[in-house]
């Protein structure tokens, strides 16, 4: 005796349903239409990403030298230096001072005075002290310098927020520039683990722009004392270090600071890694949601000169979100582009391996990508893109990295995509 | 002339891109095939797409179909009838999870009588209104021969899983019939 799902296979297998009317017709008509020739696969569009990928990976090899502003030299008025105590005479001899050499200042966060340590006088005394023994330095201003001086102004007021930003790279920072190489984004990150360290960092790079931004009789300095506005996170490894403003961290700077401060003029950034895992979610046929988590690591060198060289990480975690329209696609291939935005946010940064407390906050970029897609199977993916990502100018990026230098990131990024 | 045809001249002559000979193809296996498709789809409409598709798929790689006795040519097409049934229902993102009444655990089988008196167009629409993954369990399972180990690579779930959801399914259709046959006894 046969059970009852047998009984349903023998009725059905054999069972003929009746076709729907116009059912031939209609399958001729798809028969031709799908051996026409414009139903193949449009090779043609593969040699957009392929040109743009060869492009992408010889910007990425070539690696020109970036002009890397680094840290600028500028000359100008020191005053008393904030929260000095008042019985020192140091305060009134050197509110009136001229022009001297220090490092180009910053404004951090919170520029606001600090205690006067015995480093921090001892600094004044010998800044003091230059200025005495070069009074003619002011009156043998070369050309170049006065130049400088009349196209900035003697009253340069820093209004970037990184503490390596100088005033000229700030005001270059957001234009739009395709930088020669930027960040590998990798979904697995193999690609970015063997590409990183054979491509790392553009070479050193000293600017040398040194010029009078002083002039004889300023009372004011732009950020206070020179000594408070040295980078944060210099000085960190110093255990004397008895300032009380915000920014604590200072080095114990050397009698002749001039010479210290003048070294500070080397910066060199490493090629961003980004690691990611990305996932893909249907909305129809073309038009995918692509988002994921991706981590980012940007280390950078700044070279004090005279005092060990301080090597600043920071590391992010982003969610990128990009809508893509599948141009074309096939059962192996699929042809892309797609925008969107992402956000991130510095979870910890390190300068010598010392906790860095001031650092970025939520920020985001728009994303613009273009890629092909080699589909394993329906949920696993290898896709290759070259992608535009453009930093959108915010108060909450303090910390000077890579992306500072350039808002505008053109990277090459592969990895695997996971479908759901 | 094209009627009289066996199974491996029609294939050799569509390999030729003989328009009569693919016609004839139609008419030979295009109602079973939309059968097959009527019973992994949820209507008549998406079944015929699909039954036009899995025929133009095997008239595109007709030059691999290997004969292997009579049948091997309505068996060859089935198969690209069901992997593209499947890949139909895989595409669909967002499973339907049917959150219905507990149903009751002990419904009598239908006797064999009972089975016979059914007819097929009654069984297709049962079949149809079973959720997509009951539906193309049941199908895999119990008509056209796959296993659970088969039937779990497939559809990309396990093989306890594709137990499961066929005892469902068969507990769905048996409650369908046990109506049925209610209604066929006033």
């Amino acid at each position: 005796m046969k059970n009852w799902e047998d009984i349903v296979k023998d009725k059905l297998e054999g069972y003929e349903s009746p076709l729907p009317e116009g059912s031939l017709a209609e399958f001729r008509a798809r028969r031709d239409a799908a051996a026409a020739p414009g139903k193949r696969f449009p090779i043609v569009w593969l040699a957009v990403p392929a040109v743009a990928a060869g492009l992408a990976a010889l910007l990425f090899l070539r690696q020109p030298g970036t002009p890397d502003s680094g840290i600028m030299d500028m000359r100008q008025p020191v005053v008393a230096v904030a929260g000095t105590e008042p019985e020192s005479e140091l305060e009134a001899e050197t509110a009136p001072s001229g022009p001297v050499s220090i490092l180009a200042p910053v404004q951090t966060r919170r520029p606001v005075a600090q205690a006067v340590t015995p480093a921090k006088q001892q600094t004044a005394v010998d800044i003091q002290q230059e200025q005495n023994s070069e009074p003619a330095k002011e009156e043998t201003m070369t050309p170049e310098e006065q130049a400088r001086q009349n196209e900035y102004g003697s009253n340069t007021v820093m209004t970037t927020s990184s503490p390596y930003i100088p005033e000229v790279a700030a005001s270059q920072s957001f234009n739009i520039k395709v930088g020669p190489a930027a960040g590998i984004v990798a979904g697995g990150g193999l690609l970015a683990a063997v590409l990183t360290p054979l491509l790392t960092s553009s070479p050193l790079k000293e600017t040398g722009d040194v010029y009078n931004a002083g002039q004889k009789g300023q009372s004011s300095s732009p950020v206070g004392d020179p000594v408070g506005s040295l980078p944060s996170g210099l000085g960190q490894d110093d255990p004397n270090n008895h300032n009380t403003g915000t920014n604590e961290q200072t080095e114990q700077i050397p009698s002749n600071n001039t010479q210290y401060i003048h070294g500070i003029s080397e910066t060199r950034h490493s090629i961003p890694l980004k690691v990611g895992l990305m996932t893909r979610l249907p909305l129809s046929s073309r038009l995918n949601v692509s988002t994921g988590l991706e981590y980012s690591r940007y280390a950078s060198e700044f070279n004090p000169g005279t005092s060990v060289e301080k090597k600043q990480i920071a590391h992010y975690v982003g969610i990128p979100v990009r809508l893509d329209w599948t141009l074309a696609s096939n059962r192996l291939l699929e042809v892309y582009v797609g925008a969107g935005i992402g956000g991130d946010y510095c979870v910890g940064a390190t300068m010598n391996h010392s906790k860095v407390e001031d650092k970025d906050g939520l920020s985001f970029s728009l994303l613009g990508a273009g890629g092909v897609q080699l589909n394993f199977n329906k949920h696993l993916g290898l896709y290759v893109e070259p992608q535009l990502s453009w930093a959108i100018p915010s108060e909450n990026r303090v910390l000077y990295t890579y992306r500072s230098e350039h808002p505008l990131t053109f990277a090459v990024a592969a990895g695997f995509r996971f479908n759901i | 002339m094209y009627k009289e045809l066996d199974e491996q001249e029609l294939a050799r002559r569509c390999c030729g891109k003989d328009r009569l000979a693919e016609d004839e193809l139609y008419r030979r296996y295009a109602a079973r095939v939309f059968t097959l498709c009527r019973r992994y789809c949820k209507d008549s409409d998406e079944a015929k797409d699909l039954m036009q598709d899995a025929l133009i798929q095997a008239l595109e790689k007709i030059e691999k179909f290997r004969y292997m006795g009579n049948g091997s040519l309505y068996g060859w097409i089935s198969r690209i009838a069901i992997n593209k049934a499947l890949n139909h229902i895989n595409r669909q993102k967002w499973r339907k999870v049917s959150l219905g009444p507990q149903q009751d655990e002990n419904i009598p089988e239908p006797t064999e009588e009972e089975m016979l008196g059914i007819p097929e167009e009654k069984l297709l629409g049962w079949i149809a209104k079973l959720p997509d993954m009951r539906r193309a369990v049941f199908n895999l399972y119990c008509i056209d021969g796959y296993s659970h180990r088969e039937i779990g690579r497939m559809l990309g779930i396990s093989e306890k899983g594709s137990a499961g959801v066929l005892a469902k399914a068969r507990k769905q259709l048996k409650e369908e019939i046990k109506d049925y046959l209610k209604e066929q006894d006033k």
